[in-house]
């Protein structure tokens, strides 16, 4: 189901909504402290990503705009093998901490004591009709659900225009450093959306490239927005909430939509089924290129979406596995090992003959 | 289209498979009340009475427009559920637009306050009160006015904010204020008295006087209606403007005058080892009501009268609180964080006693915009 059509901006926003949605769906370990701190973590750890994504870029530019996978694929069936290996371990485990969030996130709000059953079909069939769609399909709900984003925004800022106390900024760039580093690495290794870009980057029509600043400026800047708003609207209470972008929007009273929590929760809900697909579709991309199964693609994207869904169920009845899990992710070194050895081997397998110039895309799968 | 019409179908056919509750069997609570005796949490909850306006019935003005019920727990959580299980309504907290703490349950004020706000389902813009004696006094009073009894409450607090003699307090903006580093606040007090009106049930009747002064782990201390009105002109709150009408007497002759877009800049230093905070008040006001001959004459003066009133206001509620109990209720640490940060840090970790040695200043300029005598 793979397809060619997807634009750079439209990727780029779904992207930056599925980096904002690990932001907002906070696990019960991680919590947002008040402070200025925050804003400097934030930066970093966006630097930081930036760096990551340089030496990928230069070898999607060296390799005329094909994926990393792709490259790897065609030079060597071993290194395509222990490639579509590495990044399945990835991308599956990428996967199954969205669906926990995104479990967690439903269970708290909305579902309140609903059965886990409830949000397994729901986002299960929801999954099942994203992957059956493909990829097209699900870039423009992605864009569609960005645009949502943007407009709960905008009527947040403007219902809580008159709250935000400025005076609850002050000018300083750590609070706590002592756990100022941590802080900067959990952040990073919060951008999964690499292992989405590097293998789906050779689908996007023109111009891959230019996904990359435009997904990462999006999604710091609003990151940045929201923390302004919590320091300012919140103050020290923000260290105390659990979500504090749902609090926000669920104290955001206007006229017509008093109350913006339903809307907010149907945003990031829907942003985490789409995160899950294109894991799911990236999967199915890996199988597709480096197992060189096409037939067998579309079903293994499914069957991906099916085990992610349950390997975020035994999650959150195994806390232990939960915890080494988190500890592991939240390091960021699989991040950085994808990010190295990816444009590391694509640059290893692309001889001189096979450069081309030129940005245009080619797809991943036929 | 195929598809569509077989979507339509399944919603509206299946969607009865689904277990759901009914209306009627939900209390839509409109206000709660919390009572602490030491051990035990009594929550007395209002809840929509749907066989009176609305609902699933039609119309029946003759029914209370309220149903009351009481349960207890060793938790807030533990007695909601009891309330739920006793009267067979699954509590729905959403609605819920004032809260109100007894004297018992205000020592704990910060626990209680967080419980409600990590609760997904509460209504984050509830008012939060104080009341004198009993929460569950004030619940037991039902208004006859209007479709729900908590409305005509609400009217009061929206009054009571609107002529400047409480500052209304909201869910987490209560929270959010014990959080800061005195962990105190200021909640309006209400008070049952017996107005002898048909206007309740009861013959009985609630008045706002003043408010509450809650640290955490410690007893509520009373302010008078003079020290909550300084409050709401130095910190008006999310759902407070700081607007406020003043009554000052000019050559025997009282003047009402209302005083608006008050503006309040508080600048903190350091007097050697004393805290000191100067306070400048703006505002502007006009004319409501005087029998002076001639008031454009008598501009000058009202402007310095009126002044002189808001200073005094503002003094009253800053020696109340940050003098006298080394509570920060106006949010002044952020102030000095953000103007002064190396004063801040020296005075940190000794903040309350800072506050209570700190040296007060207030001064205030009133511009008369306009002298008619309506708005």
């Amino acid at each position: 189901m793979i397809n060619n059509k997807i634009s750079a901006g439209s990727f780029a926003a779904v992207l930056a909504l599925s980096r904002v949605f690990t932001e907002v769906s906070s696990l019960p370990w991680e919590h947002t402290e008040y402070g200025m701190q925050r804003f400097t973590a934030v930066i970093l750890s966006f630097l930081l990503t930036g760096a990551v994504y340089i030496p990928a870029a230069a070898a999607i530019k060296h390799c005329g705009g094909e994926s990393p996978i792709t490259v790897i694929a065609g030079r060597s069936k071993l290194l395509s093998g222990f490639t579509g290996v590495l990044l399945s371990v990835f991308l599956l485990t990428a996967a199954a901490e969205t669906g926990l969030r995104s479990h967690y996130y439903a269970s708290v709000t909305v579902l309140d004591y609903a059965p886990p059953l409830y949000f397994c079909v729901t986002a299960g069939t929801a999954l099942l009709f994203a992957v059956h769609k493909g990829l097209e399909a699900s870039v423009r709900t992605g864009t569609i659900a960005a645009a949502i984003f943007v407009l709960l925004l905008v009527l947040i800022i403007c219902a809580l225009a008159g709250e935000f106390h400025t005076e609850r900024l002050y000018p300083a760039f750590t609070d706590r450093p002592e756990t100022l580093w941590s802080e900067v690495i959990k952040e990073f290794s919060r951008n999964s959306e690499f292992l989405i870009f590097a293998v789906l980057c050779g689908n996007v029509s023109s111009k891959a490239l230019r996904t990359v600043p435009l997904y990462l400026g999006g999604s710091c800047l609003t990151i940045l927005l929201m923390t302004f708003m919590y320091n300012t609207v919140f103050g020290h209470l923000t260290s105390r909430l659990m979500f504090p972008f749902y609090t926000l929007s669920s104290i955001s009273d206007i006229t017509l939509l008093h109350r913006l929590n339903g809307i907010d929760v149907t945003v990031w809900i829907m942003a985490g089924i789409l995160k899950t697909a294109l894991f799911s579709l990236s999967f199915g991309n890996i199988v597709r290129v480096c197992f060189g199964c096409s037939k067998a693609a579309d079903i293994a994207s499914l069957l991906f979406g099916a085990a992610a869904l349950a390997l975020s169920e035994l999650f959150t009845v195994i806390p232990a596995l939960t915890g080494t899990a988190a500890r592991i992710c939240g390091s960021g070194v699989p991040l950085m090992c994808a990010a190295l050895f990816l444009p590391a081997a694509a640059l290893l397998c692309s001889p001189k003959s096979d450069v081309r110039t030129g940005g245009a895309g080619k797809g991943t799968a036929a | 289209m195929k598809k569509l019409a077989v979507l339509l179908a399944a919603v509206m056919t299946l969607s009865g498979c689904i277990p759901h509750p009914e209306l009627d069997r939900i209390g839509i609570a409109e206000a709660v009340g919390v009572d602490f005796d030491g051990s035990v949490y009594t929550v007395t909850v209002q809840f929509f009475n749907t066989d009176s306006t609305g609902g699933i019935t039609a119309i029946d003005s003759s029914a209370p427009n309220v149903n009351i019920s009481r349960a207890g727990g060793k938790t807030i959580e533990s007695a909601l559920e009891e309330l739920s299980h006793r009267s067979g309504h699954n509590i729905m907290l959403g609605s819920a637009s004032v809260i109100v703490f007894g004297e018992g349950a205000l020592t704990d004020l910060r626990d209680s306050l967080d419980l409600c706000v990590s609760h997904y389902s509460s209504n984050m813009r509830a008012y939060v009160c104080a009341a004198e004696g009993s929460a569950a006094d004030i619940m037991n009073i039902r208004f006859n006015e209007g479709n729900a009894s908590v409305e005509k409450l609400k009217e009061m607090i929206g009054n009571s904010r609107d002529l400047g003699m409480s500052r209304p307090v909201i869910l987490y903006e209560a929270a959010g204020k014990l959080r800061e580093p005195t962990e105190s606040a200021v909640l309006p007090l209400l008070r049952v008295y017996g107005s002898g009106s048909g206007d309740t049930e009861e013959g009985k009747s609630i008045i706002i006087r003043g408010g509450a002064l809650c640290v955490c782990g410690s007893l509520p201390e009373r302010l008078t209606e003079a020290e909550t009105a300084g409050l709401q002109l130095l910190d008006p709150g999310s759902d407070g403007s700081g607007d406020c009408r003043v009554t000052i007497t000019h050559r025997g002759s009282d003047i009402r005058a209302d005083m608006f877009g008050i503006r309040s800049r508080i600048t903190p230093s350091l007097n050697g080892d004393r805290l000191r905070i100067d306070v400048e008040i703006s505002a502007h006001c006009k004319l409501v009501s005087t029998s002076l001959p001639d008031p454009y004459a008598a501009g000058t003066d009202m402007e310095r009268l009126c002044g002189q009133e808001l200073s005094e206001r503002a003094y009253t509620a800053l020696e109340a609180t940050l003098k006298r109990y080394g509570a920060d209720v106006v949010g002044l640490s952020y102030a000095i964080r953000s103007q002064s940060p190396e004063i801040w840090e020296t005075i940190k970790d000794d903040y309350g006693e800072y506050l209570r040695n700190s040296e007060i200043s207030v001064s205030c300029s009133v511009s008369a915009e306009r002298f008619g005598l309506t708005g």
